[in-house]
């Protein structure tokens, strides 16, 4: 699967790519994060997360890595995530440029999802998937440009 | 498949509910017909540490009228009490119609009312008839009881305004104006499966048969049910017409609705779908609203 | 032969055990001190396996053993090849089987990988979620055409492809029938993946005993004689120490046949390892992805055809998905590749196949067993020649027609059972007849439809024929013998899995015998009741079993009469076996019960004669030459609603000969039950594989079975064309409901929906992609 999008951020483009890479600034937008470890600074981190929508929930261990950084203007994120019986890999690049009003992030990201959950839910998987993706970035917004006004 | 450890406690009163309820609040899930909670839980998508079982609480289970203008349906009515109660189907029918749509006829003799809305999937069609009909629910906590518009209640895939102490206790349904007609359409695979599509029209006519007011509600459509007031609106104050219909059921098929596809249909199906049975279901909603006009001329 | 009960509609002896829950089913095996299997299954389709750790797992309370692959030691190894490739020249064959447990990687979502043994299920399934399994995702092969490309990644990493087999059969030559014809027709079809979902999910108890030496082993498998044979040889045991039972079973329909699934072979080697008996259950997630599935082809075919309509020659050249090993060999193909053919005069004839190895669910026999897809094939080209040619879409299947004299036919090809194609008998004109006449075909082309269709409702009409090869070798045995009570036992070393066995064996031993079809007492599925057979497939228990039955009685017939004439100092002759009596004709003496002769024939005291044998018993086999050769037609109205794209079954028709019938009901049975598999097939089943070989609906609210809401009710029309090739003259009816179906909904829906221009040429169809097909065309 396979989501995109766009969010222009009312932010100096130091700011924005400073708070996107810091995994402890991040951490407030990863839905149902329970925990963050700082493997390698700046390149590997493991979380632990509970993804679900109401009352579904499963809870997922995660590699973080950031495959690709080139400052201040493209990351790239490589995610694998296992939970029982479920595994998820998640490929994310994110593009950063200055634009008339502030900053534009333009985002893709490529989600496989294998395993029971795949099999068994596949009925609301694509639209939680993309519901989370989505809620994702717009919190990345909402936060960056909070700091700015904090 | 089988479920992961859990404890079990079955409550015997509405009391014992909302103190369990705040001593367990979100590690606990409440367990009713267990339609869609035991199933889950067998795949360990689901995996509650607690199960509070309220079948013993037979004060949730009735169905009542209220003073002629409000039915009120207790959350743990079984679907096939809803179904095959007399009162529901005389002033009730959009009600009536619906609940046979609702799975299989096994399924509803455990499934409850409660249950169901409280799950609030987008594909299932009580919610979406619950706020086609106006329902509101009363929801209950240790602190007292509130009761909210099902407009309100349903956030979207899953999720809903209940607080992890609360529980959903009653389902108040107000009676429908005289003149008005309704239709429930869904198009599934199966008969008893999750829609591909699905929709609750509601209009009323006046004298001249010329509609007043219009609701058009949408399960499987989106994240959530999709109330699509900008298609229902096009309606107000014209007669029945297949270009009315088929207006309505662009608007709602291209704007309103926001569907994600699924193994059994593509987004475009499922909105060609909607446009589809939108025609359909304001077809019959109108001729129905404007026959009881005339029966009381 | 009497036939009191041959060829009658009995009631099914079975049904009071089965309907009243008192019939015993593998998962009702419950042995003191039994343990539990879960086995950790891959979720990828396609993966390295860089670590496995079971560290967690193993101290979890109740857990008993955990194996790997490793654990395994000399007993990992790849399972036997089932059947090897015929005898046919140039043929390429890639053997690679299933292995117990996954090693170094994994090739399908669902191929297991850690055993886990419990105090229960429930206590397995946590430690399956303990175990920390580190892959290394590889890109999965899914798709058919790219499997076979050079950028393809090589699934058996010993191999230089994904190709698992390559054949050609050719009957005569092609290119005459092309440099002859009027029109070649060239298409491409696509008959995609179903499964075949029985009640019953596959289930093992192997109870392994020191102390005797022996291991029962309770297992759902069709072919259960075999499975025995196979556990011995890899267990290091005799035949003698092994005991399979195969009891009652929930359908099988092809995957529960001698397969040496790796829980079948897993859960045998560790009751001896725990010394306690061992049960594992699959649950219907596990169904979806553990066990065998079928149907996957593409086929670039063409026909040649003259002005007539008279077929010049077909060329058919198809990919077919085997999954991700082949232990079944290439039954399925060559089923595709022969059952093409169907009943028609095809002087000229070029196949070529390939089987690809995916990374997808292991491909073997499921219920038509690739003949579907060849069906589909001919069926299709002659509706598309029909109506290039302008000519009634029967009226061409009639001129095709092979020739009633024209039986035995020789396809000149090589079957599944290395034996040459030879049709055996048919007679295919009357079954047209009978089938257009019940769908009422005239009256509907010419009245009902167009005055229908004035009215702006589109219907349509469709009707298809077909043969099924059923009833192969190798053979069948059986013993029949008088108990004491005068009660007939009959055993034989097939299973049954809801044919209704116990009753249409009976019919053929109650009339042999003269005692009613309720005396006689049938036993499946037991080998150490009976050491020798193969297995319940292919359509042939009534004709391999029931012939080796038929042929027994005859033989304790004899033997009871005998031994009454002795009784009655008279003559055999004079002898008849009536109502479980023995009756001296034209004789005012009392007439003696088999039971008392049973006895006699076992005496305590004084001699059996030399030369004979105690008992009123006898043991016989039957093989036949090679295959009996079944026929139908299938027709159908269907109305279509044109903005929905549902498609409403009015009408459903079968026209069947199988040869000679033993019990009508029975066979209306099976009919049944193959026609709503075949509509599945057609119209609601699809395995919805993704790109990552990632199955999106394991279950059944999103794998759609038709429920009894949605079959049609149906008209079963007999013809009868004896086999030569059996004294009982009978052929196999398993899997002829099913076949014919997918090309019948797409002639039907095409003629519904009366647009010249679109053709549907793929299987399964939904309401979905038909209203791509129809009115969204790109």
């Amino acid at each position: 699967m396979r989501f995109e999008g766009k969010e222009i951020l009312n932010a100096p483009l130091d700011v924005v790519w400073n708070f996107v890479t810091d995994p402890h600034k991040v951490e407030a937008c990863i839905p149902g994060l329970k925990s963050l470890e700082v493997i390698k600074d700046g390149k590997l981190f493991n979380a632990e997360v509970e993804i679900g929508l109401g009352s579904m929930k499963v809870g997922f261990s995660a590699n973080v890595e950031w495959a690709e950084l080139k400052k201040p203007i493209y990351a790239k994120m490589v995610a694998h995530g296992t939970a029982p019986g479920s595994a998820a890999d998640v490929s994310s690049e994110m593009k950063l440029s200055e634009v008339e009003n502030g900053v534009e992030l333009s985002w893709n990201a490529d989600i496989s999802i294998v395993g029971t959950i795949a099999s068994l839910a596949a009925r609301m998987m694509g639209s939680v998937t993309k519901k989370i993706t989505g809620q994702f970035f717009k919190c990345l917004k909402s936060k960056i440009e909070e700091d700015i006004n904090a | 498949m089988k479920p992961a450890p859990f404890d079990y406690i079955a409550l015997n009163s509405i009391e014992e509910i909302t103190s369990a309820l705040n001593e367990y609040g979100d590690d606990a899930k409440i367990l009713a017909g267990g339609q869609s909670l035991v199933p889950a839980m067998n795949f360990r998508l689901l995996q509650p540490t607690m199960l509070l079982d309220i079948n013993n609480v037979s004060k949730l289970d009735y169905v009542k009228l209220n003073g002629d203008k409000t039915l009120k349906i207790g959350a743990l009515t079984r679907q096939s009490t809803i179904e095959k109660d007399e009162i529901i189907k005389e002033k009730f029918p959009l009600l009536h119609e619906t609940m046979p749509q609702v799975a299989h006829s096994q399924i509803r003799n455990r499934g409850t009312i409660g249950g169901n809305l409280a799950h609030a999937d987008p594909a299932s069609e009580l919610p979406a008839v619950c706020i086609a009909m106006g329902a509101k629910l009363k929801l209950i906590s240790k602190e007292g009881e509130r009761i909210i518009p099902s407009s309100e209640f349903f956030q979207g895939m899953f999720f809903t305004s209940l607080e992890p102490n609360e529980i959903l206790a009653e389902i108040q349904i107000p009676i429908p104006t005289e003149h008005s007609g309704f239709s429930f359409m869904e198009f599934s695979r199966r008969r008893g499966d999750y829609a591909l599509m699905g929709v609750a029209a509601v209009v009323v006519l006046d004298k001249n048969n010329n509609c007043t007011e219009a609701k058009l509600v949408y399960l499987n459509a989106g994240d959530g049910q999709v109330d699509a007031k900008k298609a229902a609106s096009v309606l107000g104050g014209e007669k029945s017409s297949p270009d009315l219909f088929i207006e309505a059921g662009r608007i709602a098929s291209e704007e309103e609705i926001d569907p994600f596809g699924n193994v059994h249909a593509s987004t475009s199906y499922q909105r060609h779908l909607a446009n589809i049975l939108t025609q359909r279901a304001l077809k019959i909603a109108f001729e129905r609203a404007a026959k009881k006009e005339q029966n009381h001329d | 032969m009497a036939s009191k009960f041959f060829g009658k509609r009995i009631k099914r002896n079975e049904d009071p055990r089965l309907l009243t829950g008192q019939a015993l089913f593998v998962d009702d095996v419950n042995l003191p001190n039994m343990a539990h299997v879960a086995f950790l299954r891959s979720p990828y389709a396609h993966a390295d396996i860089n670590s496995i750790n079971v560290s967690t797992a193993k101290k979890r309370e109740g857990v008993i053993a955990i194996y790997t692959a490793e654990d395994l030691g000399a007993y990992w190894k790849p399972g036997p090849l089932l059947v090897p490739p015929p005898p046919i020249e140039r043929l390429i064959f890639d053997q690679q089987t299933q292995v117990p447990l996954a090693k170094n990687k994994v090739k399908f979502a669902g191929e297991p990988i850690v055993m886990v043994v419990a105090e229960s299920r429930y206590i397995a399934e946590d430690a399956v979620e303990d175990i920390i399994v580190d892959y290394t995702p590889i890109e999965a092969v899914v798709d058919l055409e790219k499997g076979l490309s050079d950028s393809a990644p090589v699934i058996h990493e010993e191999a230089d492809s994904n190709l698992a087999a390559q054949v050609i059969q050719e009957k005569g030559d092609y290119e005459i029938a092309k440099k002859d014809a009027f029109k070649i027709i060239k298409r491409k079809f696509l008959y995609d993946r179903g499964t075949a979902a029985a009640m019953e999910n596959r289930g093992i108890v192997a109870d392994w005993n020191n102390r005797s030496g022996r291991m029962i082993v309770w297992d759902t498998t069709q072919a259960p004689i075999p499975i025995r044979n196979g556990l011995a040889n890899m267990l290091g045991l005799s035949e003698n120490q092994i005991r399979v039972i195969a009891p009652f079973i929930g359908g099988g329909f092809g995957p529960k046949i001698m397969m040496y699934y790796q829980e079948e072979v897993l859960v045998p080697w560790a009751t001896m390892q725990l010394n306690r008996p061992i049960k594992w259950i699959e649950d219907r997630a596990e169904n979806f992805v553990a066990t065998t599935q079928e149907r996957g082809q593409v086929h670039t075919s063409e026909i040649a055809i003259s002005e007539d309509g008279q077929i010049l020659g077909i060329k058919d050249e198809f990919l077919h998905d085997t999954g991700a090993y082949i232990p079944y060999g290439l039954t399925v193909p060559i089923n595709s590749q022969c059952t093409l053919l169907g009943a028609y005069d095809v002087k000229h004839y070029y196949s070529e196949f390939k089987a690809v190895f995916t990374n997808k669910p292991i491909v073997t026999p499921y219920r038509g067993a690739g003949r579907q897809h060849g069906v589909f094939v001919m069926e299709r080209l002659l509706d598309i020649a029909a109506k290039e040619l302008g000519m009634d879409k029967t009226e061409i299947r009639k001129r095709n027609f092979i020739n009633t004299e024209a039986y035995p036919y020789d396809n000149k090809i090589i079957f599944q059972d290395f034996m040459p194609l030879v049709y055996d008998s048919g007679n295919q004109d009357p079954i047209l007849e009978k089938a257009l006449d019940l769908i009422g075909y005239k009256e509907f082309i010419n009245e009902i439809q167009p005055k229908l269709m004035a009215e702006g409702k589109k219907v349509g009409i469709g009707v298809v024929s077909y043969v099924e090869g059923t009833g192969i070798g190798p053979y069948e045995g059986a013993r029949v013998q008088v108990l004491n009570s005068g009660r007939i036992s009959v055993v034989t070393g097939i299973g049954t899995q809801g044919q209704g066995h116990y009753t249409s064996f009976a019919q053929i031993v109650a009339d042999q015998l003269g005692v009613d079809v309720t005396e006689v007492e049938i036993t499946t599925g037991d080998t150490d009741l009976f050491y020798w057979g193969a297995g319940t497939f292919a359509s042939r228990g009534a004709v391999v079993a029931g012939n080796a039955i038929n042929e027994a009685a005859k033989v304790v017939r004899e033997k009871t009469k005998k031994l009454a004439a002795i009784h009655f100092n008279s003559n055999e002759d004079n002898i008849t076996l009536m109502d479980g009596k023995a009756h001296l004709r034209d004789s005012k003496l009392a007439p003696i019960s088999l039971g008392n002769l049973a006895q006699k024939a076992n005496p305590l005291r004084g001699a059996v004669a030399p030369g004979t044998e105690p008992g009123l018993e006898a043991t016989n086999y039957f093989g036949p030459e090679r295959g009996a050769t079944a026929s139908g037609v299938h027709a159908i109205i269907v109305e279509v609603d044109p903005d929905t794209m549902d498609v409403d079954i009015q009408k459903y028709v079968v026209v069947h000969d199988c040869g000679e019938v033993i019990n009508p009901l029975i066979l209306d049975g099976q009919i049944h039950g193959g026609v709503a598999q075949g509509i599945g097939n057609a119209f609601y089943e699809q395995l919805a594989f993704d790109d990552n070989g990632q199955l999106l609906n394991a279950s059944f609210m999103d794998f759609l079975i038709p429920t009894a809401l949605d079959i049609p009710r149906m008209t079963t029309g007999h013809e009868v064309t004896p086999s030569p090739l059996n004294p009982m003259g009978v052929k196999g009816a398993g899997e002829a409901g099913a076949i014919p179906v997918g090309p019948l909904f797409a002639q039907a829906i095409e003629d519904a929906m009366g647009d010249e221009d679109i053709e549907i040429l793929e299987i399964p169809l939904s309401p979905n992609r038909l209203w791509e097909i129809y009115h969204n065309k790109d």
